[in-house]
Order: C-alpha cells, then sequence, then structure tokens
C-alpha cells in the first residue's frame, strides 16, 4: 500500500480505489448477468411466490429477476472483493511479478 | 503519457513483440493522464464511421421494428418468451440461447485469429458508442488542440456553454440508449407511450437509468480504461493470435531511425528511416499508446495510426504502409498463410454449431406437452368392468397460430380416451391445461403399464408430441 504523503501519491492511491472498485464491481456484474439467465430461464420467478418467506409473497416477474440479480451480483462482489483483498494485502515479494522484471 | 513524453524519451529500437498480456504501459498504480484522441481522416476512419452508422442505427432502429403484430426483436422478460422476428422462443428452448452464445464466442475466436482484434476495432459497442460520444465532443469542444487548452484554461463563459452543451448530448444520448436497451426486454412500443404518460412502472425507470449511467460511465468517461483495466478479451487474445494473424505493426526496419528532416530531402543520406517522428500516430490512438513500440495488448486495432500515417507518408512522398495491417511472419520476410490448422478448427466448430442450430430449428416441433398422473387415486373401477385412470396434461403450443390437437392413447389393449374426446383448441403462444380420462378394460388393466400419450395438430400433421406415462390397474 502507498501511503498518501503526497498529492501525486493520493491520486495513485485513488486511483488504484478505482481501479479495485471496477475490478471488483465489473466481473461479478458479468457473472450474475449468467448466473441470472441461467437461473431465470428454468425457475419462473412467481414460482418463488409461495416457496420461500413470506417476503416474495406479492413478487411480479420483474421484481423477482431484479432482485435474483442482485442477489446474485451480491455474491460476486462478495467473492471478488476477497479476491482483490488478497492480491492486495499480500508481501509484496509475495504477490505478482512486477510488470517491467517480466521478459518481452 | 503525452506525445512530448515520448519524443523526449530516450530511443531505443523497438521491436514487434509478440502479444502478451504485459506491456511497457505503466502499472495499475500510475495515474492515467486524460487522452485527447485526434481526428483522423482515411480509409479505415471512413470504414468505422460507417460500421457506427451501420451498428447504431441497428441497435435503435430494430426496437421499433414490427413483425406480425408484435415486435420483432424481442426478450420478453416479462411474458418469458423471446421473440426473433417468426421464432418465438420459450425457456424451455434455453437451448437455443446457448448454441447462439457459442456461436457468437467461436465467431469471435475465428475472426481473432485471421484477422486480429477486428471486433474492438469496429464492432465493440464500447468502440461504437466511444466514438459517437467523441463525435459529440468534437461538436461541442473543438478538435483535439482546442480541447486540451479549453481543459487547461479557467471556466470562462465559453468553456461553461461548451461543456454544458457536450454534457446535455451526453446525458441525452445515454438516456435515450438506455430506453433503447430496456426496450428490447420490455416492449418498447409500450414503455414509450408509458414514457410520454409518465406512467412507467419503477423497475423500468429504475433499468433505464442504470443502462443510461453504464452508457455515459463508459462512453464518456472511462472510455479507453474499459479496454484497458476491465475487458478479459483484450487478455486473453493471445490465445488466438499466431504468427500469421493480421495486426497493425510499424515497419521498424524501414522506419528507423526515426526523426525530423526537411520535406523533400533525402533521408538516406541523413542516415534517417522513414519515420519523421511526427508522434501523430500517437495523438490519433484512442488508446494512447505508441504502435512503434511493438504491440501492445492495449491496441485495439482501430488502424487509426494506420490512416495518419498513410497521409503524412503521402505528404512526405514516401510509400504508404510505415503503419499497416500486416503478420509477424511478414514483417520477418517470411510468407504468411491464411489456411492453417487453427483457422480450420474455429472454423469447423463454428460451421458445427451453425448448422445444429439451423438444423434444429428447421425440424423444431412447436409444440410441447407435459402429463402428470393424478396423484389421489392410482385407479378407479368403473361400470363395465373398466378401470379408469386420471391425469392432467399440459400443452404449450409454441407456435404463432392456434392449433386444434387431438390426444389418443396407446400401448395396452382397450386403452381409451374417454375425456376430452374432441379437438383441443390452444390459442397461439398459450398454455392449455387439460384434465384427462383413460379407460381400459379390467382384464388386461391389471398392474403397471407403460403407455403413451399423443397430441396431433389437426391441421399440421407434423406438429405432434409422444410422451411415455403409466397405466395402473388392480
Amino acid at each position: 500500500m502507498i501511503a498518501p504523503h503526497s498529492k501525486r501519491a493520493e491520486g495513485r492511491v485513488r486511483r488504484q480505489t478505482g481501479i479495485d472498485l471496477a475490478l471488483i464491481l465489473w466481473p461479478s456484474f458479468l457473472a450474475a448477468g449468467l448466473a441470472g439467465a441461467l437461473f431465470f430461464a428454468v425457475v419462473d420467478p412467481q414460482l418463488l411466490r409461495n416457496a420461500g418467506p413470506r417476503l416474495f409473497d406479492n413478487l411480479d416477474r420483474e421484481s423477482g429477476y431484479a432482485l435474483g440479480f442482485f442477489f446474485f451480483w451480491s455474491i460476486g462482489i462478495f467473492s471478488s472483493a476477497v479476491s482483490v483483498f488478497m492480491i492486495r494485502s499480500a508481501r509484496p515479494e509475495s504477490s505478482a511479478i512486477d510488470c517491467d522484471d517480466l521478459p518481452r | 503519457m503525452s506525445a512530448q513524453d515520448i519524443a523526449r524519451k530516450p530511443r531505443k529500437a523497438p521491436t514487434l513483440a509478440s502479444v502478451k498480456p504485459i506491456s511497457s504501459a505503466p502499472s495499475f498504480y500510475a495515474a492515467a493522464a486524460k487522452i485527447y484522441p485526434r481526428e483522423v481522416q482515411g480509409r479505415f476512419a471512413s470504414a468505422r464511421r460507417l460500421t457506427v452508422f451501420v451498428l447504431l442505427g441497428l441497435f435503435y432502429g430494430v426496437a421499433w421494428l414490427q413483425w406480425r403484430g408484435h415486435q420483432a426483436l424481442l426478450f420478453d422478460l416479462p411474458a418469458r418468451k423471446f421473440h426473433i422476428f417468426g421464432l418465438t422462443l420459450w425457456p424451455q428452448d434455453f437451448f437455443y440461447m446457448a448454441l447462439l452464445l457459442i456461436i457468437a464466442a467461436l465467431s469471435l475466436f475465428f475472426f481473432t485469429a485471421l484477422a486480429g482484434r477486428l471486433f474492438c476495432g469496429y464492432a465493440c459497442p464500447q468502440t461504437v458508442w466511444t466514438e459517437l460520444f467523441l463525435w459529440i465532443e468534437r461538436w461541442t469542444e473543438g478538435p483535439r488542440a482546442r480541447r486540451m487548452k479549453l481543459d487547461e484554461g479557467p471556466w470562462t463563459a465559453e468553456k461553461v456553454l461548451r461543456k454544458s452543451a457536450k454534457q446535455a448530448a451526453w446525458v441525452t444520448l445515454a438516456c435515450y440508449t438506455g430506453f433503447t436497451f430496456v426496450g428490447y426486454f420490455t416492449p418498447i412500443r409500450s414503455i414509450g407511450s408509458q414514457l410520454v404518460h409518465l406512467s412507467l412502472g419503477s423497475w423500468a425507470i429504475f433499468w433505464v437509468f442504470l443502462y443510461s449511467l453504464a452508457t455515459y460511465g463508459n462512453a464518456g468517461f472511462l472510455r479507453e480504461q474499459v479496454c484497458k483495466y476491465m475487458c478479459p478479451y483484450a487478455r486473453f487474445q493471445s490465445a488466438m493470435f499466431d504468427k500469421d494473424t493480421l495486426v497493425i505493426s510499424y515497419d521498424t526496419v524501414r522506419g528507423e531511425p526515426r526523426g525530423a528532416r526537411r520535406r523533400g530531402s533525402d533521408p538516406k543520406a541523413q542516415g534517417l528511416g522513414d519515420c519523421i517522428d511526427c508522434t501523430l500516430c500517437v495523438q490519433v490512438c484512442p488508446t494512447g499508446i505508441d504502435i512503434r513500440k511493438g504491440l501492445q495488448y492495449e491496441c485495439i486495432a482501430c488502424a487509426a495510426c494506420i490512416d495518419a500515417c498513410d497521409d503524412v507518408m503521402d505528404k512526405m512522398g514516401s510509400p504508404r504502409g510505415l503503419i499497416r495491417y500486416t503478420t509477424e511472419h511478414a514483417m520477418s520476410g517470411k510468407a504468411s498463410r491464411i489456411a492453417r490448422p487453427r483457422l480450420f478448427v474455429y472454423g469447423f466448430l463454428l460451421s458445427a454449431a451453425a448448422s445444429a442450430i439451423v438444423y434444429s430449428l428447421a425440424v423444431r416441433t412447436p409444440l410441447i406437452l407435459d402429463v402428470i398422473r393424478d396423484r389421489n387415486a392410482l385407479y378407479r373401477e368403473v361400470h363395465g368392468g373398466l378401470i379408469e385412470n386420471i391425469y392432467t396434461i399440459r400443452i404449450i403450443n409454441e407456435d404463432d397460430k392456434a392449433h386444434a390437437y387431438r390426444l389418443e392413447a396407446a400401448g395396452l389393449n382397450s386403452l381409451q380416451v374417454v375425456d376430452p374426446v374432441g379437438e383441443i383448441e390452444v390459442p397461439a403462444g398459450s398454455v392449455s391445461t387439460v384434465p384427462v380420462r383413460l379407460q381400459a378394460s379390467g382384464d388386461v388393466a391389471e398392474g403397471v403399464h407403460a403407455i403413451t400419450l399423443s397430441i396431433k395438430a389437426e391441421d399440421v400433421p407434423h406438429i405432434a408430441r409422444t410422451e411415455q406415462t403409466r397405466f395402473i390397474g388392480p
């Protein structure tokens, strides 16, 4: 992690946070889209009406799709966030090789 | 990195590096400078302009197209039916959607192996919408130099006016894009009229807003960063590349050593190659790379640098093609092959998947029959020494016209359909649930028998389905 002791470093940290956010939100969004499509191809959200807790009693299809999508997205966000956290919090020498060291 | 930075850097002789997911680009942590792609004219710029018009024209236009009384292309999620022109797909037909996705992926592999990142440079929604947003930026803020000056300068009335004009156009376009996108999943004419009457449902508003935001963010704000940091295809395309893949390359041998020279002077006498180091190829690059450093994964193969360089070569009186579409083999003086095993494999898989979908759609029966045995009673003895079993059948007419079906039972002597005896009418695209009574004579019905129930459309004999079930006797 870079300590924000200069304006330049501060910008870098902000940028890293931005990229981390993209790395968390984007792949999980793709995964949620895929999971949602597969799940709702088999399950009609209206079938969930009487299957689950009372929460779903008045579920219409559109809400069902939206809730399902956000459910899958949140699972994906959790998974991606753990991945990014593990990569970012690793000691530098054990994390990914610096790009400049690799043969080109 | 600006052009000046590159010009100031000590020059190493660049090599045509093979594509690896590694680049000389700054690491993740470097602060990104805003890229101001310079406007470019030429063959490839015209080709891209054309594809932008065609693809966006299709996207915004097809949503409004009608086909036999319904929206021509509609993935109707609320009704759980997909309309693709004359074809209606039900959740049971998910197989076709999966096959379509496989075909899309295989096409991407095939064309990538053949001609590199054609998709990125011309057809990717990210490129297409970014191009459109850039046009708006040019109309409102002017060409590259003006935009850079405008951004550096103070907030004058003109700057405020130009920036707000740009934002207004961007937001309007993004909202319309979001609306059109949602229009492919909910009938666009109905949400259109709901929008006019301000009665749009809350989920529709939410999705329109989300996709507007995504369009604005991706095409207006993130742009090349989507390709650099978010696109997995950019990273794994190397798996589909080989030394015969068409890529955009700078001809190092011809270009180096680069340097400024007087027009009309002989570069050879000055010990120079054909590259005049005008850095125009860097200025036009939407991802801000220098193609002269070799192929990099940030390169979306938009060919803007080819157009820019060809123009310069024309002016200098040198032949075109210092930067050109070529292959690594051709660049190193070897022969390029188009026909190679990789292409045959991708081509074979692609045509197999395409034939599979064409064949299965051609022989598809737009009819589904589900048979459920009555769970309450195994059997019933009725007068006349007959045994009766009760079923519920579900007939799904997937066709876009109504049909009358006739039910038949077979597999056991004397087995008869007692109810329903007549025709079963099922309207177009509907599901009908029908109770069924079968009877068989008591002396043959003993035990459990495997029987079949079939329905057949009276008007179109090949629309028929047969399902297995059981007939149970004492």
